[in-house]
C-alpha cells in the first residue's frame, strides 16, 4: 500500500459511510485482491472494518482476511448476540477497536455498544490499565456531546485502579464546564469557591495522601445518584497498612463511629508519614486518648 | 417505634380503618417494630407516608402488568405522543402535554415502552405520585420530567437515589442486587433495582415478580466465565422523602 494513508479510510472520513461501502463492494466485484489487501493494510482503522463487514460477508472475504481482523470480525458477532467471544489471543485486537475506534465514537448505537464492550472486556477479563486514558476520553468526549456514558463509566471504576482517579482528577480542569461537572460527580466532590485549579490540587493531594487506602465500591448509577465509586478503607488507615484482612478486629476501633473513625485514620495517617516513633507512641494510647489527641491536632 | 408530635402512637389504633393483611397494616406494623424510631408530625403525615408507599406497590404491579418490555439505554423506546428520546436513552416529557398524562400512558400503553430497570422504578415513583396527588397537583409539581436512570432525578425525589440502611424494611422501598462478576458484554445484568411489594415479593422491571432468591438466580446466570463472586441483595434501601412530599401535598389541599 502506497501513500500515508488507506484508501477507504480516506474515503470514509472524506465521502462518508456510504461512499466507502459502494467503493468497496465495486472494488470486490472487479479487483478483490486489491480489495483484500486494502482491508488487511495495518492502517486500516476499526471504524472502516466494521462498516465493511456485511461488504466482506457478501463477497465471502473472511478467510481472506488478516488474523486481527478475522477476530474483530468475530467478536463483533458476539457482542451482537450479547455473549461473551471465547476466541483466544484477543486481548491485542481488543486494544485496536477500542484505540482505533474510539476516534469514531457515535458511529451508531451498535458501534458505540461494540466500544463499550471491548473496554469492559478489556478491564474486566483482562484487567488491562494501559486504556484508562482512551477510556476515560470516551467518556468525556460522550458526556459534551449528551451521549450515553453510564456502561464506560461503571467499566471504567471497575479497573479498581487508583490511575482511574488520576485521570479523572484531571478532567476538573477541563475547559468544559459540563465535563468538570461530571469529572466532580465522579470523584464524589463539590465545586470549590477557590477556582478549578485549587479544586484539582486539592484533589491530587488526597488521592497522594490516601491512595495505599482507597477501595473500589462498584457503586455505579444504577444503583444511586450518588454514587461512590471509591471509598477510604479507614481501619486501614488508621493501621497504615493497606493490605489488612477482613477479619482483623480491633473492637475499640470497630465501636467507634464514622467521624471518630475517620478523624482518627486521618490522624495516623499524618503522623506516620511525620515520625514513625511519634507515631509508634500514638498506637500504644488508649483509643480515648488518642481521638483526643486527633481532634486536638484536626482542630 | 412510631411517635406523632412527641407522643409515642398507639400502633392497634393506627391500623384500624385499614382490613387484615392490607399493605397498610404491614407498613405501620414494620415501623412500630423497628429499632429506630419513625417520627411524624402528625397522624395525617402519617396516612400520607402509609397512603403513597401503598400506591408504590400498587404502581409496582400496575408496571408489571402493563407488558412494558425490557430495553438497554440504546435500544429503549417510548410514546412520542408523550416522550422524547434523548441521546442518551432517556425519555424526556414533550412540550404541551400533560405530564400526568404522560406517565399513565405508560401504565396503559405498556407495551410502546421499553427501558431498563432503574427507569422502571422511576416510573413507578411518578405513577404513585400521580395517583396520590391527583392531576391538578401532580401537574404543578412536576412539569418537567426526564425518565432516565438516578443521574436525572426531579429535585422534589431526589432521595430516591440515595441508598441508606434503614431502620427497618418496609414495602415501597427501593432495593438492590448487585453482581459483582457480571458477563463483560451484558451490563445491564450489573443488578437488579426492585421494589419490596410485601410478604417477601419484589418487582424487578425485566425479570418480575418473585422471591429475591429467583433475582440472585437471574442474575448469577448471567456472570462472566471465570465468575467466582455470586449476585447478592444489599443491605440499603431508598424511599423518597416522605416528609417533603407531604408538605406540598398539605399546602395544596
Amino acid at each position: 500500500m502506497r501513500g500515508r494513508n488507506n484508501l477507504l479510510e480516506d474515503i470514509r472520513k472524506r465521502y462518508g459511510t456510504e461512499e466507502c461501502i459502494n467503493t468497496f463492494r465495486e472494488m470486490c466485484k472487479t479487483q478483490k485482491d486489491r480489495a483484500v489487501a486494502l482491508i488487511n493494510d495495518a492502517r486500516l482503522g476499526f471504524a472502516t472494518l466494521y462498516i465493511l463487514i456485511p461488504v466482506i460477508k457478501e463477497f465471502d472475504l473472511s478467510e481472506h482476511l488478516s488474523p486481527k481482523n478475522n477476530r474483530a470480525v468475530t467478536i463483533c458477532e458476539s457482542i451482537k448476540k450479547r455473549k461473551e467471544p471465547t476466541l483466544a489471543d484477543i486481548e491485542g485486537t481488543l486494544e485496536w477497536i477500542l484505540t482505533s475506534g474510539s476516534e469514531d465514537d457515535g458511529l451508531c448505537d451498535e458501534f458505540d455498544t461494540i466500544i463499550d464492550d471491548a473496554a469492559s472486556l478489556l478491564i474486566n477479563k483482562f484487567h488491562n490499565s494501559k486504556i484508562l486514558p482512551t477510556v476515560a476520553k470516551i467518556i468525556f468526549s460522550r458526556n459534551a456531546k449528551g451521549g450515553y456514558i453510564h456502561d464506560l463509566v461503571w467499566v471504567f471504576f471497575r479497573s479498581r485502579n487508583i490511575e482511574a482517579l488520576v485521570i479523572t482528577a484531571g478532567y476538573l480542569l477541563s475547559k468544559n464546564e459540563k465535563n468538570v461537572r461530571l469529572a466532580r460527580e465522579l470523584l464524589n466532590i463539590h465545586e470549590d469557591v477557590s477556582g478549578k485549579k485549587a479544586e484539582y490540587k486539592k484533589m491530587f493531594q488526597w488521592i497522594k495522601e490516601n491512595y495505599p487506602y482507597i477501595r473500589f465500591t462498584g457503586e455505579n448509577f444504577l444503583y444511586s445518584s450518588r454514587p461512590n465509586p471509591f471509598d477510604i478503607d479507614v481501619k486501614s488507615k488508621y493501621l497504615c497498612k493497606s493490605d489488612i484482612a477482613k477479619t482483623d478486629q480491633i473492637p475499640e476501633f470497630d465501636s467507634l463511629d464514622k467521624e471518630a473513625q475517620t478523624t482518627l485514620a486521618d490522624f495516623s495517617g499524618r503522623l506516620f508519614k511525620r515520625s514513625r516513633t511519634d507515631w509508634e507512641k500514638f498506637m500504644k494510647q488508649p483509643i480515648e486518648a488518642q481521638l483526643e489527641e486527633a481532634r486536638r491536632y484536626l482542630r | 417505634m412510631i411517635t406523632i408530635g412527641r407522643m409515642q402512637a398507639d400502633t392497634n389504633e393506627l391500623m384500624v380503618g385499614y382490613p387484615e393483611n392490607s399493605i397498610e397494616r404491614k407498613i405501620i406494623s414494620g415501623m412500630s417494630a423497628a429499632e429506630g424510631t419513625y417520627r411524624f408530625g402528625s397522624r395525617e403525615e402519617l396516612e400520607f407516608e402509609v397512603n403513597l408507599r401503598t400506591e408504590i406497590v400498587n404502581s409496582a404491579w400496575a408496571l408489571y402488568r402493563s407488558n412494558m418490555d425490557f430495553a438497554v439505554f440504546r435500544e429503549s423506546r417510548c410514546n412520542p405522543y408523550y416522550w422524547r428520546k434523548t441521546r442518551e436513552g432517556g425519555f424526556m416529557l414533550n412540550e404541551s402535554v400533560s405530564p400526568y398524562d404522560a406517565v399513565i400512558d405508560i401504565y396503559t400503553n405498556g407495551r410502546e415502552y421499553a427501558t431498563e430497570c432503574a427507569t422502571a422504578m422511576i416510573i413507578v415513583y411518578y405513577g404513585a405520585l400521580a395517583k396520590v396527588y391527583g392531576k391538578e397537583l401532580f401537574d404543578s409539581v412536576f412539569s418537567f420530567i426526564h425518565l432516565m436512570n438516578w443521574h436525572y432525578i426531579d429535585r422534589n425525589l431526589k432521595e430516591i437515589g440515595y441508598m441508606i440502611r434503614p431502620r427497618a424494611y418496609l414495602p415501597g422501598d427501593r432495593r438492590y442486587v448487585v453482581n459483582p462478576d457480571v458477563n463483560p458484554v451484558t451490563p445491564e445484568w450489573r443488578g437488579e433495582n426492585l421494589i419490596d411489594l410485601s410478604d417477601g415479593k419484589y418487582y424487578g422491571h425485566g425479570i418480575g415478580v418473585y422471591t429475591v432468591e429467583v433475582f440472585i438466580r437471574a442474575l448469577n446466570n448471567n456472570r462472566r466465565e471465570d465468575a467466582d463472586e455470586e449476585a447478592y441483595f444489599m443491605e440499603t434501601a431508598a424511599n423518597p422523602n416522605y416528609s417533603h412530599l407531604y408538605g406540598i401535598y398539605r399546602r395544596y389541599n
